[in-house]
């Protein structure tokens, strides 16, 4: 390969991730906001009270103890945020690790799960029988289920789920997508990136119609855990 | 003095309740909806002072909600809720005929004032459009 190709290549799969991080990150903030925009208005709802009792009204122990617990549930759902936040930045520390498949991809079902939501959808994910552990790139495995959640996005169908469910099958292990689509005019366009990050995975895609489902399968060779 | 009526629409079901309460510790009486579908049948049914809507929401998005609100009634004065990153789309909420925005998360003081202001403006272009018909009415009599 002409050495200038390569570099231009390397650019733009540098470019890609820088892209998709960002498109977590964005979304991730977004929700973050949102958690802390409730919390400042919780907390001058606490205000409102401790204003009305200044003044001689009553304010009843239930109250009090609502609005600690209502507090509370939004600090939960912030450090758990965070917390997959979190993890998700750590999956590039390395490029292969030994990963458990079913966490990677949920931890990406759940930071992704905003964008399917403004389409009136919910990604879903189904847990394997078995623990699947292998040796493999968790950045690059997010990221291609991320470009194939976004490609499915614009026609899926309204308030129905975006399934991943992960299986082991003859020595590979198996992510496989699928919805239920708004019509037989739409035709599953799959990013030309997708393919790409696929093979440096290494990875097969295979992408079928059943009746009103597109089904995606990414299928990862089984590598055993390094030690 | 008629009580101040809004409209909250945000799909952040507990930020929206939470901002009801508040405001219905403030006397004035709140409406709350999570999506642009129920906003615009709300919008129909009840004359609100202001609209209070999240620019972003799952399924009809706040820009469309604002447009079919407009068009349900033209004089109804929507103060926006934005997120960071949504400058472009707050420009055009205000071409289209927002009163407001505000950027998440808000300041309590800061959106009791420009209700205020939006149910003042929402008074003014009332009595006009009253004006209006009253001048219309005597010029096709000839008085």
């Amino acid at each position: 390969m002409n050495p200038d190709n390569n570099i231009k290549l390397k650019e733009q799969f540098l470019y890609h991730r820088l892209g998709f991080s960002g498109a977590i990150t964005a979304s991730v903030t977004h929700e973050l906001n949102n958690v802390l925009g409730t919390i400042e208005q919780l907390s001058g709802l606490l205000e409102d009270l401790a204003y009305s009792i200044s003044t001689g009204k009553s304010a009843s122990e239930d109250q009090m103890n609502s609005l600690a617990e209502r507090i509370a549930r939004q600090t939960k759902r912030g450090t758990v945020i965070i917390k997959r936040l979190n993890s998700f930045a750590h999956s590039s520390d390395a490029e292969y690790l030994n990963c458990n498949l079913f966490e990677i991809v949920e931890n990406l079902s759940a930071l992704a799960n905003r964008l399917a939501r403004a389409k009136r959808s919910e990604i879903v994910t189904v847990a394997p029988d078995k623990e699947i552990i292998l040796w493999t790139s968790p950045f690059l495995v997010m990221h291609i289920v991320f470009l194939i959640i976004k490609s499915v996005l614009p026609i899926v169908k309204r308030d129905t789920n975006i399934q991943i469910a992960l299986t082991g099958k003859n020595g590979d292990s198996v992510v496989s997508i699928s919805c239920e689509h708004t019509g037989t005019e739409n035709n599953l366009a799959l990013d030309k990136e997708i393919i790409s990050l696929a093979s440096m995975l290494p990875a097969s895609i295979d992408c079928q119609e059943v009746d009103d489902r597109f089904l995606v399968d990414i299928k990862i060779p089984f590598l055993a855990p390094q030690t | 003095m008629a009580a101040i009526q809004v409209l909250i629409v945000d799909d952040e079901e507990e930020f929206a309740n939470t901002l009801a309460e508040r405001m219905r510790n403030r006397d004035i009486v709140v409406n709350v909806v999570g999506n642009g579908e129920d906003a615009i049948a709300s919008v129909s049914k009840t004359a609100y002072d202001a609209i209070i809507l999240d620019l972003i929401m799952p399924g009809l998005d706040g820009i469309e909600t604002l447009k079919q609100i407009l068009s349900i009634n033209p004089d109804l004065q929507v103060i926006l809720l934005t997120g960071r990153g949504t400058v472009s789309k707050s420009v055009e909420a205000l071409k289209i005929g927002a009163f407001e925005f505000l950027e998440k998360p808000i300041k309590f003081d800061d959106l009791l004032g420009k209700i205020d202001n939006a149910k003042s403006l929402k008074t003014t272009l009332s009595e006009k459009r009253t004006q209006e018909m009253i001048d219309k009415i005597i010029g096709r009599k000839g008085w």
